[in-house]
């Protein structure tokens, strides 16, 4: 899209138009990721073997492990979900500063979106889990800070669907957002800090990593945070018009009210002429009967 | 296949599985959701052009009502 093509459009119209063209060019960066990884990338060495050979020209002393490929899919996924529920509770931060209801819906959808990474992460990683340590699951800190991550994730929903009270909802989802968040570095951080876990780290300043493993893993990060914002915005889209059939469906009852209303208001009007002339003919009746009969004598 | 190339490359095929099963779980996710997100908003879609049609249609007769 030319710039002059953008020329006098709003700004929000204007990022709504470049959803299409950043998801696609986040697929093509994580498809790039992916390629990369399987092509370029090399195996990482496991166990030791019984003795060393050499494989085109490198000497070997380690059996290859392919499992490790998930990790070029896996981190920038949970990374992306990261991002997502800070971007949440910054939305919920925005809300009880402003009280807008806008804050609220941006902030519902970038929880929806986390839940939806939160489950792709914990996929890949469960696998992984499977594949490499022989279980389905370990509660060492790293899977159990993210569980609980989950499940705080899973509760803002419970929350708001809990409550009918508009303002109060948006109030206590926001609030709750924001509390959610605080496991979001935490979980980060838990195998860098707890010496005892044994969740691989594998975004780190000193991981070491050759370039040849590092440039795709950083290109898949950048390609999976630009299809998470594509995610968001899509998301946004449709929230905002379930937001719009709410305030038309109020609209729509104000009206049916307001017409009703006016019925009611007309039927009250010819009640009390009907009844005015009930008692005018109650009050003047038998005088004018008489006035009659005197003027008939 | 050589006994050493074998024990090299023992663990690549077994996870072979687990890491296609990975990358399409993944995706799968992501293309549920969307698919979410596009049913939800055919939905909300002729939700507010039923909605809009109807605001008219009540607007047009309380201002028929009015001017009668």
């Amino acid at each position: 899209m030319s710039p002059s093509a953008l020329k006098g459009v709003p700004v929000q119209q204007k990022a709504d138009r470049l959803v299409p063209i950043l998801l696609i060019a986040g697929v093509l960066l994580v498809t790039f990721d992916v390629v990369w990884a399987f092509t370029v990338s090399p195996l990482v060495r496991g166990a030791q073997l019984s003795e060393s050979v050499v494989i085109a020209g490198q000497v070997v002393s380690s059996k290859l492990l392919l499992s490790q490929k998930i990790f070029y899919l896996h981190v920038p996924v949970a990374i992306a979900s990261f991002v997502a529920l800070l971007a949440a509770a910054w939305q919920g931060v925005r809300f009880l500063a402003t009280k807008r209801r806008a804050f609220d819906v941006r902030a519902k959808t970038a929880m929806q979106v986390t839940l939806a990474l939160i489950v792709a992460t914990m996929i890949s990683g469960d696998l992984w889990t499977r594949f490499e340590w022989g279980v389905w699951w370990v509660w060492e800190p790293r899977l159990t800070t993210y569980f609980i991550l989950m499940l705080l994730v899973i509760a803002y929903f419970i929350l708001r669907n809990a409550i009918e009270d508009e303002e109060r909802r948006a109030r206590f989802s926001a609030v709750f957002g924001i509390i959610a968040a605080v496991d979001a570095p935490i979980s980060f951080m838990v195998t860098r800090l707890v010496p005892s876990s044994v969740h691989p780290v594998v975004f780190r300043t000193d991981s070491g990593l050759p370039p040849n493993m590092l440039i795709p893993f950083l290109v898949g990060m950048l390609g999976m945070l630009l299809v998470t914002w594509a995610l968001y915005k899509l998301a946004l889209r449709v929230n905002e018009q379930a937001d719009e059939v709410e305030t038309l469906k109020e609209q729509l009852e104000e009206a049916d009210g307001r017409v009703q209303r006016a019925a009611a208001d007309e039927a009250l009007e010819r009640l009390r002429a009907q009844a005015a002339v009930v008692t005018g003919e109650a009050a003047h009746g038998p005088a004018a009967d008489s006035n009659h009969a005197h003027e008939d004598q | 296949m050589d006994a050493i190339l074998s024990e090299v490359y023992s663990t690549v095929l077994p996870a072979a599985p687990f890491v296609i099963a990975a990358y399409v779980g993944v995706w799968l996710v992501i293309a549920v959701f969307v698919l979410m997100l596009w049913g939800k908003q055919r939905k909300t879609s002729e939700d507010i052009a039923a909605l809009r049609e109807a605001l008219d249609r009540r607007e047009r007769e309380s201002g028929d009502g009015q001017s009668r």
